[in-house]
């Protein structure tokens, strides 16, 4: 396994990226791992880092790129739509491995641009979604957070709406591309994601959805989840595709 | 392979970018270097970043840093510690020694990639300990943002922050937003002279931070820089504007005056 770092430059200013290579050729698919805004492409304590070297493990070259305005790619202007540059990066990988089978992998609010461009882009075979951010952002005021904080104290989960403007987004990839969400029960961001999800449903549009006891990825044990079922997930799809 | 060898650096606009892995111990540490093209300013800044959560958090101004001397005609690098964001290496490992050592070999190459300016080490937030130890007695100047000195006390506040936040749904071991707080980086911070390393420096010491929170004054020998604003957490959320312009305004005169 070798890891490159690059900077793609796009129409947008340069787009900071890392390449995990797989010993060997020929490749057996490639991936990308959309992070969110305000998080990094390494993902908190490297849970993408590791999740990468392991699909690199498998035969798979992974892109893991920064989200346009953070990391390496600060310098993106601000007001850019992240989907443009973000999608100059993605044609530029595509030209690079060629025509193999493609993996999506959104994490967080990163989540809707993989969600996006999942339909856009040729030789998708999956998309999988790790503790996607369709909320409506939650008010900072105080009086809102003490809310909240006194509702999770008492164990329960805020109650909290999704962005139904994500919803078309969202259907169409599900509807596209085989796809599975990961979700801790505990996480903020996962009320608001069944809560779409169940309307989903109820229109028939495919998702498979594991859930798993705990937080999200600021604590220890919601990463190792989440790089173990990403890591599973790829295994199988590419089993399925390609039995060796 | 070739076909990513090829975009690891970029030209443009007087600038040279270039994103690398450099050795350091047993493991490979990512790197991001900025320069002017050609250089005006003879000199360079390693930006040392703190250490955890904080590392990610401070990403962009560390970078902002680097960039704001190589605006100015020099060059600045911004790197990732071992076992951090994209660097090789095992977070739990970390001392505060071994961030120091991936410092200095930061410094190598650093001025293996643009010889023509002198290096010397910044540092932000923890970052700004690790950059007095790495430089020991050596170097013309060492600007800090935010600095942290005294480490032990800076990771029992960050865990105190941490627990606060997590309201609960915590770790069955100790953790500062998702990393681990791991005895070694303790035991490794409680031994740390950082003001006898401070004392030792031969050269100027700046420091650059916001008006609030209010805080204990740094040591006499650091030339303070309040600007306004408060930092805080987020870092985006602060204005980290007035540091960089701060920071790269001090370092450019700092050397122009020697």
């Amino acid at each position: 396994m070798s890891t490159h770092p690059v900077l793609v430059n796009t129409g947008h200013g340069l787009i900071g990226a890392i390449i995990t290579e797989p010993d060997g050729n020929p490749r057996r698919a490639a991936a990308i791992l959309f992070e969110g805004r305000e998080g990094r492409r390494s993902g908190v304590n490297q849970v993408w880092t590791l999740t990468a070297r392991e699909l690199a493990g498998m035969g798979v070259t992974v892109l893991r790129l920064d989200y346009p305005g953070w990391g390496d790619s600060w310098a993106v202007p601000p007001g850019i739509p992240p989907g443009l540059p973000m999608r100059e990066v993605i044609a530029w990988f595509r030209e690079r491995v060629g025509d193999v089978d493609l993996l999506f992998i959104g994490a967080c609010f990163g989540s809707r641009l993989a969600a996006a461009v999942a339909t856009e882009v040729p030789n998708v075979v999956g998309l999988a979604l790790v503790n996607p951010y369709v909320r409506i952002p939650p008010s900072k005021k105080f009086t809102a957070r003490a809310r909240r904080a006194v509702t999770r104290l008492a164990g329960r989960s805020p109650r909290e709406r999704f962005d139904r403007s994500l919803k078309d987004v969202f259907r169409g990839a599900f509807r596209t591309v085989p796809s599975l969400a990961i979700v801790a029960d505990g996480d903020g961001r996962t009320p608001a994601f069944m809560t779409m999800q169940r309307t989903l449903r109820e229109e028939g549009v495919p998702l498979e959805v594991q859930t798993f006891s705990g937080a999200g990825n600021r604590t220890l044990g919601g990463q190792r989840e989440g790089r173990e079922r990403v890591v599973a997930w790829a295994r199988s799809r590419l089993h399925e595709l390609s039995p060796r | 392979m070739q076909e990513w060898a090829s975009a690891s650096t970029w030209t443009g606009d007087g600038l040279r970018r270039e994103v690398t892995f450099f050795p350091s111990g047993r493991d490979e540490i990512y790197a991001s270097l900025y320069a002017a093209e050609p250089p005006r300013l003879p000199v360079g800044v390693v930006v040392c970043p703190s250490w955890g959560h904080d590392v990610m958090e401070q990403l962009e101004l560390t970078h902002r840093l680097a960039h704001a001397i190589a605006a100015r005609g020099g060059a600045g690098l911004a790197y990732h510690p071992p076992g951090h964001a994209d660097s090789g290496g095992r977070f739990e490992e970390a001392t505060f020694e071994r961030l120091a050592e991936a410092a200095r070999d930061a410094l190598a190459l650093a001025v293996s990639s643009v010889p023509e300016v002198a290096w010397e080490f910044g540092g932000v937030d923890l970052g700004a300990a690790v950059a007095v130890l790495a430089a020991a007695r050596n170097g013309r100047i060492l600007p800090l943002v935010e600095p942290a000195l005294d480490p032990a006390a800076h990771l029992g506040v960050l865990e105190r922050a941490a627990r606060r936040a997590a309201l609960g749904r915590v770790d069955p071991e100790p953790t500062v937003f998702g990393y681990p707080l791991t005895r070694r980086i303790r035991s490794s911070a409680a031994a740390l002279d950082v003001a006898g390393a401070l004392e030792s420096f031969g050269g100027r010491v700046a420091a650059f931070r916001h008006r609030l929170p209010e805080r204990p004054p740094l040591p006499e020998r650091v030339e303070t820089h309040v600007v306004p604003g408060e930092w805080r957490r987020p870092v985006h959320a602060t204005n980290v504007e007035a540091l960089v312009t701060g920071f790269g305004h001090w370092v450019a005169a700092a050397v122009a005056a020697a």
